[in-house]
């Protein structure tokens, strides 16, 4: 820092003829010196001309434009205010970053504007985050922007899809896991019943039911197709029922339970109370 | 490669606003951000009216030309003096040529006193590459400092910084940072021990 600060003062010609002097001795003498004040030389002037460069290539450039263009690189007007308006300055609504620059209310005249809203703040402040709230977007990201506006209202329109087809979805493993639920209660409350009254006759796809009424289902259909028993019928119809129940097969379940109480009805009034069952699981289930 | 000129301009246009705007409203206090932002867009019509009218210099300052006619339009503004035709740069110091001016002088004394330890196109080479890849707000204030010879005061007002002091130590730091890169590249360049 003290060997930038001497090159400054150097380069600047702030040194006295004597100090340049014992300036130039250092540099004979230290090499060390010597190459880092020739690196900070060529640093300087590649820097003072990188910059001459930049003036010429924007006085060309600005020769060589419209007038037309110059206004779209410029981007529209802003809308101005009285000046010496010392309110006007703090209140720029905290919107998102595309907005914000370009919204501004003028509440000087309110009378019931929030303190905290219509307190002024520091110049500095309002410009730093005023600055950082309207970056400037360069001609190529306009372009761009243009450019990739179909793509963005694409992305958009497929987000929405994918919200929609989640949602979609939520509801229905909600309403098939309600729907399982259901039979599993159902399968639970009369499956136990069934079984007592089984309990001593002779049922053989009854066993194969306690186990797993799943595997019971081709035997039971079979017993229950061919039963002629109304007890039978009853047992093997109810539990054939039960078993696509607790299989969440509601359709053939259904088919079941109907022809259960097809079967059953020329027996009333001796089994009304097992149709009437029936006809309660066949009213849960559809 | 040919320059686009609409390109060229766009990003003086963006890179001249941080600047513009957080100097002028530390002048005019009471200016509002929107007044700025349209004053800003007044300053570069007028210059490229300046420059249809050949008013301007070649090798003129851009940057100090555009602050000045900046201030000029809001100093008309404020007074409520309505826009006038042109606005004219009152003064060109031309201070940033100087400086390559003195620059080159103290080269040339180098070479007298032989003192000149590297002079060749690949060490501008190396340096060119360098420089492009000084990061922001070094590459703006080493240009102000350097180039356009501003007081500190003024560059703390353009970048946005508090003070004067917090400048110049950035600003070593800054010129520090860019030298050793620079002598590390010429040393693996071979161009210097």
């Amino acid at each position: 820092m003290k060997n930038i600060n001497l090159f400054d003062q150097y380069i600047f010609g702030e040194l006295s003829a004597e100090e340049e002097k014992d300036f130039i001795s250092r540099l004979k003498n230290d090499s060390e010196l010597a190459v880092e004040f020739q690196t900070y030389l060529s640093v300087v002037k590649g820097v003072c001309l990188e910059a001459q460069q930049d003036d010429i290539e924007f006085g060309v450039a600005m020769k060589n434009i419209s007038k037309e263009e110059l206004r779209e690189i410029m981007g529209p007007r802003l809308r101005t205010s009285p000046f010496n308006n010392e309110h006007d300055r703090a209140l720029w609504v905290p919107l998102d970053a595309s907005t914000k620059a370009d919204m501004h209310i003028d509440l000087s005249g309110w009378d019931d504007v929030p303190t905290e809203i219509a307190c002024e703040s520091s110049v500095a402040e309002d410009t730093t985050k005023y600055l950082a709230s309207k970056p400037v977007v360069s001609y190529a990201e306009k372009a761009a922007s243009k450019k990739t506006g179909l793509k963005s209202w694409i992305w958009q329109a497929a987000s929405i899809a994918a919200v929609v087809v989640i949602a979609f979805t939520v509801v229905l493993n909600f309403e098939k896991r309600s729907r399982e639920s259901v039979d599993n209660v159902i399968f639970n409350f009369y499956s136990n019943d069934i079984a007592m009254i089984s309990r001593g006759g002779d049922y053989p796809a009854i066993e194969t039911y306690s186990s797993d009424p799943a595997k019971a289902i081709p035997a039971l259909r079979k017993s229950f197709d061919s039963a002629d028993d109304p007890q039978e019928i009853a047992i093997y119809g109810q539990l054939l029922a039960l078993a696509y129940i607790k299989e969440h097969q509601r359709k053939e379940a259904q088919e079941v339970l109907e022809t259960l109480i097809n079967r059953l009805t020329p027996y009333s009034p001796d089994w009304d109370e097992t149709i009437s069952e029936c006809q309660t699981i066949l009213d849960a289930i559809k | 490669m040919p320059i686009n000129f609409k390109d060229v301009t766009d990003q003086w246009y963006a890179k001249m606003r941080m600047p513009f705007m957080s100097s002028l409203t530390k002048r005019f206090p009471n200016l509002t951000l929107a007044d700025a932002e349209n004053i800003y867009q007044d300053t570069f019509l007028a210059i490229y009216e300046n420059l249809e009218a050949g008013r301007i210099k070649d090798g003129t300052s851009w940057y100090s030309y555009i602050m000045t006619i900046g201030y000029n339009i809001a100093c008309k503004s404020m007074r409520h003096a309505g826009i006038t035709d042109s606005y004219d740069i009152p003064v060109d110091t031309g201070e940033n040529n100087a400086t390559l001016d003195r620059i080159n002088s103290i080269e040339k004394r180098l070479q007298e006193e032989d003192l000149t330890i590297f002079d060749n196109p690949q060490a501008d080479a190396v340096l060119a590459e360098e420089l492009t890849r000084t990061p922001e707000p070094c590459a703006t204030i080493i240009r102000l400092f350097y180039y356009e010879r501003l007081p500190l005061a003024e560059i703390a007002d353009a970048i946005g910084f508090n003070s004067a002091r917090s400048v110049q130590s950035r600003r070593w730091q800054c010129v520090k940072n860019l030298i050793s890169p620079v002598k590390a590249a010429l040393q693996r360049a071979g161009i210097i021990d």
